[in-house]
Order: structure tokens, then C-alpha cells, then sequence
């Protein structure tokens, strides 16, 4: 599915990640943890091949080289960003930007389809009808836009979700229901998972088969669920300190 | 809801008196005239107004007690855009909300948006604001004069100058959109969005020709 090869990430002449690799199969669910500014969500934009990051080394998708691709290219071939704080776009709406989205997918459909393709995601998820012709995110509170993203998952039908900080500025509800909604489509789809997060809590929602911990620019830790745990215990640099034995306790 | 587009090659001048509660219907054109709108007691007026050809506005618009305007004014200009909105307060209890976008594509922009209140002229309110995407090196000046001579009212202008924001077009390639789809789409989302629903649909189709 995605396969990053000593990956080497800048952003203003800074390396952000360094020699990084990374694995994540089909039908995966991987987390990857990380203190503040430790390059988790660099890791997203790097992979959507974002204008402010240099890159080196080669990121495969499919086993297509998707490294120096252009964005909208690498989004077509079936990745989808959900950003941590979806951008607010004014006079743009949802409607219309996914009908352009599925549009240069090769998608043909009249009016009528599409409007049963969107009914149907309201029906599945419990979206509010009204972000329909809603405005993109625009004064939307922090999980409402969360929500609002779920609109373009279902009908972009992607491979590969990124899910960048999804539990930041989520209360309880929100994220169990968010969280069932992705789980939901994770399901039908068979599709893989890359959660970005700081805190285990929304792991216990959507559950990774692996668990990665970025430290000084690269994987450090690797385990399962039980590694958030323990990071959730003594933190990010108590655990690194831990030697292998410790954790494995 | 009365709204006004600009078509081509339409000369026009016109002085328009709003009285007593009516709703004046424009379907007149300003371009290179000056006009003059009286708002009397009570009335309201609404204009919406699209161009994308050259453009030179000259509007001067009093408005008396109760009296309300909505100025929607956006353009896509590929030639000169220059549009001088002077609005008079002399009266009490005005409501007034000039909004004004515009893309700049080719050529010189110059936007005057001039606000006064009477120093007599009580509670009113004033926001007028102007909007420029700016994708050319040519000269782009927008001007805010407020004079407020009375302090028992709200009253606010500004004007901004820029770019489509890059953000925004990333979100917009993330979900498959190419870059010049993206910046055209949130170019005419800018534009539309201070617009009466009633008018979109034309505006949109005049864009699409494009």
C-alpha cells in the first residue's frame, strides 16, 4: 500500500524528518505518536507533496512512485487528508467541490446521481443535511468541520486516509461518532489508516494494528496499542528512555 | 430584491429618488455616468451589481431617516475597473453596508469608498469594505475616507489587497482539484459571495463563458 524510503523532509531549511521509513499494508491501521513539532503532520503534507516541504528519498504508493507527484494527483490516486484544522473557504461549497473532485476522478453521473450519492453519505453517517450546500468549514466550530470532511471521505472514496490530530478540538461525542463513521467506511472499503496523534484516546475509537513513535526526526518505538498506553503513562520522553525490556513489561 | 447586471456597451445615465417605503427596480446602467440616489424617509435599496468588462462608477447616494442601502458590488476586471461609491448620511436611524470585491486580472483597479455622517445624524450604522485578489503587477488603489462627526452610531471601513490564499488552494488539490481549477473556483466563490442568492445563478453563468 504505502512505502516511504529513507525519507528526508525541510521545511525553511530545516530538516523536519530525517532518513525516515515508514510501512503501512493494506486494510491497515497505523498511529504514529509524537511530541509537539516532532514532524507528524510534516509526515502527511510530505506525502501530499506539499510546495513548502523538499523532499528526498521516495515515497511508494500501489508501488507507484508517487514522491514528486503533484497533489491533486496524488489525491486522485486514492489518498485523503483530513487535515487537524480544515480550512474555511467562503463561497465555495461542499456540493460543488466534490462534484469537481469526483468529476476528475473519471466519475460521470447527472445531477440526479449525485444528489442520491450525497443523500446516501447523509443517510450512512448522520451528517446534518445542510453541510450539503454549506460553504467549505466556513464558520463551522472545530468538530463540526471535522464532520463536515467526512462528506468528501465517502464521496471520494479514497485508500488511504490520513487522519491528522482528528481528536483536537473533538469533544467525547464527537469523536466516538466521527470515529464510527471512518471505522464504518474503514470497513466497507477495506481501506488503510495513518492516525497522527499525540494522546491514545483516540485510539481506543479506531484501533491501530501498529503503533510508531516519532523521536528526533525518525521512528523510534514501535509496538502495539500497549505502547500508546505506556506513552500516556510516562510520556513521550520517559518512554523513549525505557530500555527495550521495560517495555516489553 | 432588485438586482443590476452590467452587459456590454450600455450607456446610460440616471437619477434615481427613492420616497416612502418603495423599493426602487434597477435595471439601469451606471457605467461612465455619475449618478445620484436619494433615499428618503423609510426607503430601501438594495444594488447588486457584476462586471467584467471595463467598468467606471460614479454613484453618490444620500440617505435620509430609516432609510437602508446594500451596495454588492464584484468584478473580474481584464481591462480598467474604477468605481467611486459616495454615500451621505443625513439623517438618523441609517443602515448602510457597502461590500465590494474584485479580481484583478489585467489592468489598473482604483476603488473610492467615501463615507459621512452628520454630525446631527444619529444612530446609525456603517460598515463599508473593499476586497482585492490581485493577480497582475498593475496598480490597485483602494481608498476608505470616513468622516463621522457624531459618535452615537457604529461605523466601520477597511480595505485589503492580496492573494488567493495558498491554503486554500491546497485543500483544494488534497482532494483532487487541479491548481488552476482550484484558484478559479475560489476566485468566483470570492466574488459570488457577496451576492444576493437571486443573482448568483446569472453571475455564475456570465463566469462560466469564460
Amino acid at each position: 500500500m504505502l512505502n516511504i524510503k529513507n525519507l528526508t523532509v525541510k521545511a525553511n531549511d530545516k530538516i523536519i524528518l530525517d532518513n525516515f521509513n515508514l510501512s503501512v499494508k493494506s486494510n491497515e491501521v497505523v498511529a504514529i505518536m509524537g511530541k509537539n513539532g516532532s514532524g507528524k503532520s510534516t509526515l502527511c503534507k510530505a506525502i501530499l507533496n506539499h510546495p513548502d516541504y523538499k523532499k528526498k528519498g521516495t515515497i511508494l504508493f500501489n508501488g507507484e512512485d508517487i514522491t514528486n507527484l503533484k497533489t491533486d494527483e496524488i489525491s486522485k490516486k486514492g489518498i485523503y487528508y483530513l487535515m487537524q484544522s480544515p480550512t474555511e473557504i467562503e463561497g465555495v461549497t461542499n456540493a460543488s467541490y466534490i462534484k469537481e473532485a469526483r468529476k476528475v476522478r473519471g466519475i460521470k453521473e447527472d445531477v440526479f446521481q449525485f444528489n442520491k450519492v450525497l443523500n446516501d453519505i447523509i443517510e450512512t453517517t448522520g451528517i446534518d443535511k445542510k453541510y450539503i450546500h454549506h460553504n467549505i468549514n466556513e464558520r463551522l466550530s472545530g468538530g463540526e468541520k471535522k464532520k463536515n470532511e467526512l462528506l468528501g471521505l465517502y464521496a471520494l472514496s479514497p485508500s488511504l486516509i490520513l487522519l491528522d490530530e482528528l481528536d483536537s478540538g473533538l469533544d467525547i461525542d464527537s469523536l466516538k461518532s466521527i470515529s464510527k463513521a471512518i471505522n464504518e467506511y474503514r470497513k466497507k472499503t477495506k481501506s488503510s489508516i495513518i492516525i497522527i496523534t499525540h494522546h491514545d484516546s483516540i485510539l481506543s475509537y479506531i484501533k491501530p494494528d501498529m503503533v510508531h513513535v516519532i523521536w528526533d526526526k525518525n521512528i523510534k518505538l514501535s509496538g502495539d496499542l500497549s505502547l500508546a498506553k505506556k506513552i500516556e503513562k510516562q510520556g513521550f520522553s520517559g518512554t523513549i528512555n525505557m530500555t527495550r525490556s521495560d517495555l516489553d513489561e | 430584491m432588485n438586482s443590476l447586471l452590467i452587459g456590454k456597451d450600455c450607456n446610460l445615465s440616471k437619477n434615481i429618488i427613492v420616497e416612502n417605503k418603495s423599493i426602487i427596480s434597477l435595471l439601469d446602467i451606471f457605467d461612465k455616468h455619475k449618478t445620484h440616489i436619494i433615499l428618503k424617509e423609510n426607503s430601501s435599496l438594495t444594488i447588486n451589481l457584476f462586471s467584467k468588462k471595463a467598468f467606471d462608477l460614479d454613484i453618490k447616494i444620500d440617505l435620509y431617516d430609516n432609510s437602508k442601502l446594500i451596495v454588492n458590488s464584484s468584478f473580474i476586471n481584464n481591462d480598467y475597473h474604477k468605481e467611486i461609491i459616495d454615500v451621505n448620511l443625513l439623517g438618523s436611524n441609517i443602515n448602510v453596508f457597502v461590500n465590494v470585491r474584485g479580481i484583478n486580472n489585467k489592468s489598473d483597479v482604483q476603488i473610492i469608498l467615501n463615507g459621512s455622517n452628520k454630525s446631527e445624524s444619529k444612530n446609525n450604522i456603517f460598515h463599508e469594505y473593499a476586497k482585492v485578489i490581485n493577480n497582475t503587477n498593475s496598480k490597485n488603489i483602494l481608498i476608505p475616507n470616513l468622516l463621522v462627526d457624531n459618535y452615537t452610531g457604529i461605523f466601520n471601513h477597511g480595505v485589503s489587497i492580496g492573494h488567493i490564499n495558498e491554503k486554500n488552494i491546497f485543500y483544494l488539490e488534497s482532494k483532487g482539484i487541479e491548481r488552476n481549477k482550484a484558484k478559479k473556483m475560489l476566485e468566483n466563490g470570492f466574488i459570488l459571495s457577496v451576492m444576493d442568492e437571486n443573482i448568483k445563478e446569472k453571475i455564475k453563468a456570465m463566469l462560466k463563458e469564460d
